[in-house]
């Protein structure tokens, strides 16, 4: 989540629209949590409706760094056995891990009766890949992962394999009756927040 | 047979043959650094990665090639050989076709007369001539 291009990382993205979004929920009087998680959990904030509270969770997200190696599908699918209650849960992720394990862990969510929002953010230059000269491509989350690549040759691979990747975990999510949106961090943060608040005026 | 150059000292261009090898380890150390999130999709196939390896190395055979085959043509190779005789340019020549205008080439005895199979031929062999022969007919 630390790859950052033109635009804001996407780490700097998801911390304005958890701010953001727990300003709202707290607003409406609904208890809001936070977990912040990489390789383990970081932080784990449980839901409360009061008003420092809004400041608790937003001193939290301005701390947070982002981590090292992440496999987010083993973590997301013991959290969603971990959660007291039945509530909305919306992840803000780009979900870089492989599929089944992602599935896994939100089908888990759903199997606990949580509603599930998936925001899946993603960098303008992840979906496109504009790189045009020899490129190494170091991993962020791995120190030492290195690839040398003309990027001129590998584009096309790299673009089927990564809209696959989209299209299926849309699809995935839509047969879970999950809400799938994609955000680019060059899209304003408040597209979110309209996606949150539709769906919530929805519940009513 | 014989063969050889007519600008042999220009065979030492061939040494330019060399320079897209040596520009591609120069520029081999230049790259853009860029410390990336979705290192997954990179991940290509062994016989994709194997495939690109083959291109790459064909184009700089191309190259290399490309400049040799220009060097050559510089050096303006030739070869002398009998076989090779109808390939080049023919010289001119003089032609004379002498007709016999005697009465015995009036015979009438076959599909047509001697005369008329002497026009014939003359007019085929005429056809074959090339630009710049000179034909003479007695």
């Amino acid at each position: 989540m630390g790859y950052r291009g033109r635009h804001p990382s996407k780490f700097q993205y998801v911390q304005y629209i958890a701010g953001s979004l727990a300003y709202l929920m707290l607003h409406q009087l609904d208890a809001v949590g936070l977990v912040v998680h990489d390789t383990r959990v970081r932080h784990l904030i449980p839901p409360r409706a009061n008003s420092k509270h809004l400041l608790n969770l937003l001193h939290t997200l301005e701390r947070t760094e982002p981590g090292g190696e992440t496999s987010m599908a083993p973590l997301w699918h013991e959290l969603a056995g971990q959660l007291p209650r039945r509530g909305m849960v919306i992840i803000l992720s780009d979900c870089f891990d492989q599929l089944p394990g992602l599935v896994r862990a939100l089908r888990h969510f759903r199997h606990r009766r949580h509603e599930v929002i998936l925001f899946h953010v993603l960098a303008p230059e992840e979906l496109e890949f504009p790189f045009k000269r020899r490129t190494q491509f170091r991993n962020l989350e791995a120190r030492g992962h290195r690839l040398l690549v003309d990027p001129h040759r590998l584009r096309q691979t790299y673009l089927e394999n990564f809209q696959a990747f989209c299209r299926d975990l849309r699809a995935r999510a839509g047969e879970m009756q999950i809400d799938y949106h994609l955000l680019r961090t060059d899209e304003p943060v408040d597209r979110a927040l309209g996606i949150y608040l539709t769906k919530r005026q929805s519940r009513r | 047979m014989t063969f050889g150059f007519l600008n042999a000292l220009m065979l030492i261009g061939l040494a330019a043959v060399a320079i897209p090898p040596v520009v591609h380890l120069l520029t081999r150390r230049r790259y853009d650094v860029v410390d990336w999130g979705a290192m997954q999709f990179l991940q290509v196939s062994e016989s994709t990665r194997r495939r690109l390896l083959i291109e790459e190395i064909l184009l700089m055979l191309l190259r290399m090639g490309l400049i040799a085959v220009m060097v050559l043509g510089l050096a303006a190779p030739y070869a002398v050989h009998p076989a090779l005789a109808t390939l080049g340019r023919q010289p001119n020549r003089d032609v004379v076709l002498v007709f016999d205008g005697s009465d015995s080439m009036g015979f009438a005895g076959g599909s047509r007369t001697p005369h008329e199979a002497a026009q014939a031929w003359a007019t085929a062999f005429i056809d074959r001539l090339a630009a710049g022969d000179r034909v003479a007919v007695l």
